[in-house]
């Protein structure tokens, strides 16, 4: 019993159906798979000047803050603080930032990170917390 | 007419011409946008301006600088400063002259405390710092106090109304008076920058002072997006959109505090009890001006699920949404109009309209 | 006098034992598929729905209506499903299913054929799937992230599937004529 010599019947209603369907499930990637991400990252801190951060470069920033140095990660797109001299380490348990409009900061050691891209809109203009 | 003085090719390129510059009519100017974040008054202080020359921001941008500045070291608690020096001369009770830095924060205090039923006291400074959270970093936890401490701070519980003025002098009537603040000075922070910025004739702009923010006009064609996050989890919760002038503001038991055996000591001190208030997690005000969006989210927080309604009638206040401890989301009808969730939550109760 | 109830025969006809037998397959089908991983607990490929397909096609829809609410019913029986969350993403599924199939197998000329109604009914049973997931179980908007993944898995069983019983129709109509 071969299957192969029995070919399937396609009508022309069916080839409509699965173009249509294609193009449907082609679109749906589209549509809720959009996301902004940052081209690039704002670094501030009050003990030295503001840098600004291609986030195409993997490479790991050492910025002096007013407890010490945080060592600032950027990979693929992608930016975290991997060390930094405050207690609770809440700027590391961040993790990684990847999106336009997202903020993350060691407010202890006084350094944030602001991302951004450029001619994307952000979903927000601001964020209240 | 026209078929007959063209050509079949001209008017194709014709019809072609037509079509492309009603084309270009749909290319609007790109807005401006002026974007900068800075680190003052003790937490990250944002500033957005839209559809402005770029020279006049930053010119605004400089002026709001100084002002915040200035703002930070004349209300900051506990350093050395005008206010600590007007806390020394309260508690002697002798009559000492108005300090024009100090005296709108108390006149307005004076006014929003008797609208919150003595819920918003920024007297109790003590009690505040005998919390331990007078300091800028929790370094240093203190724990818990004693709890016949805290008593003897509640028994003649310093008040607003402990403060009177005579002519051009004022003093105090409670030994334990402290002013502070903290609830309150962040509000009065944005209303000025905000009429800073109204003053360089800027129609359209946002000042986020640490997630609390006030924000005039709207972003170019459309209003303003703000959304509204709990740090402790991932992500944006809902959001509200803005136009002409609006005040977000959101007091919650995440922004500073301890956790001691699993058990978390927030900032926000119920001043009946002079303990941390436990009947909400989270309240979220829209009001136009930030100082009494300020001073109700610390109020209504206090209040809790029941009593939020009547405070809030009271302040004024049109948009709240309070989440109790159990996680209930309370709102009032017009608040549930206007903000949309991202994920819709398990329990709403809708409260009588404001 | 009374007959004893184990001499009562029930009598069954033709299509009550062609309802049987294809919903027992369904079933069968069904139940392999439980054991399949799911990003969303519950949510199938719907390879069972095959046999409601080939039902539809052989002997019209008001059986393929039986065959499939049957399987859905036994196979959450079976598994002690029944009245879960996972049964009524598979009825939900299911219904949505058949309406489509209903309409465009009723379309005059009966343009549509295995392949078509195979791709509809796939679609139908995922995005019903996912809706009734988000109305019933996770309100949260980022289960539709993974809506297009779910939907492609949709579009290719349904397209494998059509062809399949595209070609089963012309074996067993070879078989039949035979």
């Amino acid at each position: 019993m071969s299957w192969k010599n029995t070919t399937a019947d396609f009508s022309f209603a069916d080839k409509i159906i699965f173009l249509f369907s294609l193009l449907l499930v082609i679109t749906s990637y589209f549509y809720f798979w959009q996301s902004t991400p940052a081209t690039y990252a704002i670094i501030k801190s009050t003990q030295q000047a503001t840098q600004k951060v291609d986030l195409k470069n993997s490479k790991t920033y050492r910025i002096q803050g007013a407890l010490g140095i945080s060592a600032i990660e950027v990979e693929k797109g992608k930016i975290r603080f991997v060390s930094s001299p405050c207690n609770n380490k809440f700027c590391i348990q961040h993790g990684w930032q990847e999106h336009h409009g997202d903020l993350t900061a060691c407010l202890p050691n006084r350094i944030s990170i602001q991302l951004a891209s450029i001619n994307k809109a952000a979903a927000y203009d601001a964020i209240n917390f | 007419m026209i078929s007959n003085m063209l050509s079949g090719v001209q008017r194709l390129r014709f019809i072609i011409l037509i079509i492309a510059a009603l084309n270009l009519t749909g290319c609007s100017k790109p807005v401006t946008e002026f974007h900068e974040t800075v680190f003052t008054m003790g937490t990250l202080v944002e500033v957005t301006i839209i559809g402005e020359d770029e020279a006049v921001s930053e010119q605004a941008y400089s002026a709001i600088l100084d002002d915040l500045n200035y703002m930070h070291n004349t209300w900051h608690p506990w350093q050395r400063n005008a206010l600590a020096r007007i806390n020394s001369l309260l508690k002697t009770g002798s009559s000492f002259s108005l300090a024009p830095s100090i005296l709108p924060l108390i006149k307005q205090s004076q006014i929003l405390s008797k609208q919150s039923q003595g819920l918003f006291n920024p007297a109790i400074g003590q009690l505040v710092k005998l919390w331990g959270f007078h300091q800028d970093n929790l370094d240093e936890i203190f724990g818990p106090p004693e709890d016949e401490d805290i008593q003897a701070l509640i028994k003649d519980l310093p008040i607003m109304d402990d403060i009177r003025f005579q002519n051009l002098s004022m003093f105090g009537t409670n030994e334990n008076i402290q002013l502070d603040f903290g609830g309150f000075a962040k509000g009065m922070a944005v209303d000025a920058t905000i009429e800073r910025l109204k003053e360089f004739g800027i129609k359209n702009a946002i000042i986020n002072a640490g997630g609390d923010l006030r924000a005039i006009g709207q972003h170019g064609e459309r209003p303003w997006r703000i959304g509204i996050r709990n740090p402790s989890e991932e992500g944006v919760f809902a959001s509200v959109e803005t136009s002409g002038d609006e005040s977000v503001f959101t007091s919650g038991d995440y922004e500073r505090f301890f956790e001691i055996e699993g058990v978390r000591y927030h900032h926000i001190i119920d001043p009946r009890t002079g303990y941390p208030a436990r009947k909400s997690r989270s309240v979220t005000i829209i009001h136009n001006e930030a100082a009494t969006a300020d001073a109700a989210a610390t109020a209504l927080f206090i209040a809790g699920p029941e009593q939020w309604h009547d405070i809030a009638k009271a302040m004024g206040i049109k948009y709240v949404m309070l989440i109790a401890s159990n996680g209930d989301v309370h709102m009032n009808p017009a608040m549930a109009a206007r903000i949309k969730f991202t994920e819709k939550p398990a329990i709403i109760k809708l409260s009588m309209p404001l | 006098m009374m007959r004893s109830i184990s001499n009562m025969q029930i009598k069954t006809n033709y299509q009550d034992r062609l309802v049987a037998g294809f919903a027992a397959l369904a079933i069968s089908i069904h139940l392999l598929e439980s054991a399949l991983p799911s990003p969303i607990p519950g949510i199938k490929p719907g390879f069972a729905n095959l046999i409601t397909l080939y039902v539809l096609i052989r002997y019209g829809w008001r059986l393929a209506i039986n065959v499939s609410l049957l399987r859905v019913l036994a196979g959450s029986l079976l598994l002690g499903s029944f009245l879960s969350p996972t049964f009524l993403l598979s009825l939900a599924g299911a219904i949505a299913s058949l309406t489509i199939l209903g309409i465009a197998w009723h379309i005059p000329g009966k343009p549509v054929g295995a392949v078509g109604l195979a791709i509809l009914a796939a679609l139908a049973h995922m995005g019903a799937q996912i809706m009734t997931a988000y109305l019933l179980f996770i309100p949260h908007s980022a289960l539709f992230t993974l809506l297009p993944l779910l939907l492609t898995v949709a579009l290719i069983s349904g397209t494998l599937g059509g062809i399949l019983v595209s070609k089963i129709m012309k074996r067993t109509d070879a078989l039949n004529t035979a």
